[in-house]
């Protein structure tokens, strides 16, 4: 399979673990860059969660005062930096769900959508780093589109909303097997159809 | 639970829709050694990693960067040994799931039966990372309990200071009333030395008033002692005065004493006399020899000593003329009086 080179890269290009490593000793600047350069995935990623800009916002408060308080934890040979935010991010996410849950709170969300223009202004990502994140974005949304919406939509609830497959089984009211069987096959396409952006060098 | 079961069971905790139960059992079976699982695991890591992005994009609100760049704490450090003992309290799974969600486990860790003890070593060092950690904040402690007794002798050091100077403002205010006081005991004192001078001064006129007195009494007392010891001489002889002119109330005598060459001269109601005219007194031996010449006082009395009389046992006569002023060598005038020896 041809791996374009420009794409593998995409995700992480823009936050660098040396980059992360000086936001791990202090550096503003180096903050501020990383900020930059995943703000918008993962105000993205709380959103869909919280379906809530103001509580997407606080999340993301709490999750770059971690990383700025506690940057040094990330390791380069577990993941890109990228990934490590997104992965504290949802993580950080799911406890306010369960929070949420606990006390009594809606359950699911009502999800905005709005047009992406305002990506592309102000201090963010260059063309280059732009550029990339936009090839990642439409290679995962075509492999999202490609699977059958049964198994898009059991990921979701999993992935963006802390349910486990017992209570996806429940919410939709299919046997337990079958949920755990789409989750299993709509990663499995995925891990293919988006190897070269995954799989490291 | 078979390998294949496991193998299974990633791809759902990957995206986190295992029950907990199975999410503990799949973590035990990563940490034995699984490589093949270790892989899947992080292959499917990655692509969860990637869902977001199939999302519809939305930025970040454009004040949430300053909000967060603003609440960032000051010091890294500190913030890190503060947020320490929360994260001692997270339960073991948290660090466990930290460590496989992103990536997975370490490839280097391969597959060994030696895996079980990685696990040991890694929960020693979890626990060794606790303790570093509680020492860490137990050194921060005792550098905050440092800084502030630091602070504690700095402000006591401070107080000290003012306490010194209030002292000095108040023995400075002191000086100054000091001097103030001096200032006005050294006018009283120059008012006094004046006046002390001015006392001086009236006691020096005084004194030499007095010495002048004194002078005075001195040649009274000469003179009385001169007179009482002609009287009292043996060889003293008194010759009267008889008036020559029609002034016939004005007489007199002399007491003479011829071992001495003194005599003591009495005129009684002399007249004034012109102011170029004075009164001369006369020895006469063989010829006149002048024995003074002298004024009557306001009670046209004269008395005066005679000293040095020519030779005593020679004389036979006295006499008073009156002459021009300042006398004359010889009797120019009429004599006024004459007495007999």
């Amino acid at each position: 399979m041809a791996q374009p080179e420009a794409s593998q890269k995409s995700s992480s290009a823009s936050v660098t673990s040396s980059l992360l490593a000086a936001v791990a000793k202090g550096d503003q600047q180096a903050f501020a860059q990383v900020y930059d350069a995943t703000s918008s995935i993962l105000f993205t990623l709380a959103l869909r969660m919280l379906g809530d800009r103001d509580e997407a916002a606080d999340l993301l408060q709490d999750v770059y005062s971690e990383v700025w308080r506690k940057g040094t934890r990330y390791d380069p040979a577990r993941g890109t930096p990228t990934a490590w935010l997104v992965t504290l991010t949802r993580s950080r996410g799911i406890d306010r769900l369960r929070s949420r849950a606990a006390k009594g709170g809606r359950a699911s969300v009502a999800l905005e959508d709005s047009p992406a223009a305002e990506q592309a202004a102000g201090d963010g990502p260059g063309p280059l780093d732009m550029y990339a994140e936009l090839e990642l974005r439409s290679a995962v949304a075509k492999a999202l589109g490609e699977l059958p919406d049964t198994q898009q939509q059991a990921l979701e609830l999993a992935y963006y909303e802390g349910l486990s497959h017992t209570e996806i089984a429940d919410r939709l009211k299919q046997p337990l097997g079958t949920i755990k069987t789409r989750i299993k096959l709509g990663m499995d396409k995925l891990r293919t159809t988006l190897q070269s952006h995954w799989e490291p060098r | 639970m078979s390998h294949e079961q496991f193998e299974e069971s990633v791809p759902l905790y990957a995206v986190g829709a295992l029950e907990k139960a199975e999410r503990q059992v799949l973590e035990v079976h990563l940490l034995s050694g699984c490589t093949a699982c270790h892989a899947a695991l992080k292959s499917y890591s990655a692509v969860a990693g990637l869902l977001p992005y199939g999302l519809p994009p939305h930025a970040a609100p454009a004040e949430l960067k300053g909000r967060i760049m603003e609440a960032l704490p000051k010091s890294q450090t500190r913030t890190e040994s503060s947020a320490a003992p929360v994260k001692i309290q997270e339960p073991a799974r948290s660090w466990l799931a930290d460590l496989l969600e992103p990536g997975g486990l370490r490839p280097s860790w391969g597959f060994n039966p030696a895996v079980s003890l990685a696990a040991v070593l890694i929960a020693t060092g979890a626990v060794l990372y606790s303790v570093y950690l509680r020492s860490q904040v137990t050194i921060e402690t005792g550098q905050i309990q440092r800084v502030q007794m630091m602070l504690q002798e700095e402000n006591q050091r401070i107080a000290a200071a003012q306490q010194q100077l209030t002292a000095q403002h108040q023995e400075l205010s002191a000086l100054r009333d000091q001097v103030g006081l001096r200032t006005g005991e050294v006018e009283q004192l120059k008012a006094e030395l004046a006046s002390r001078e001015e006392q001086v001064d009236q006691l020096q006129t005084h004194v030499a008033q007095q010495a002048g007195g004194n002078s005075d009494l001195r040649k009274a007392l000469a003179q009385r002692d001169e007179i009482l010891a002609l009287l009292r001489s043996p060889d003293v002889k008194v010759v009267s005065f008889a008036c020559l002119h029609d002034a016939k109330a004005a007489g007199g005598f002399i007491l003479f004493d011829r071992s001495t060459q003194k005599a003591l001269f009495y005129a009684f109601n002399m007249p004034a006399l012109p102011p170029d005219k004075t009164y001369q007194l006369w020895a006469i031996l063989d010829k006149p020899v002048s024995a003074g010449v002298f004024q009557p006082d306001q009670g046209q009395k004269t008395r005066g000593m005679v000293r040095g009389l020519p030779d005593p046992a020679k004389i036979t006569k006295f006499a008073v003329s009156v002459e021009p002023s300042g006398g004359r060598l010889q009797p120019t005038g009429a004599i006024y009086l004459m007495g007999q020896l």
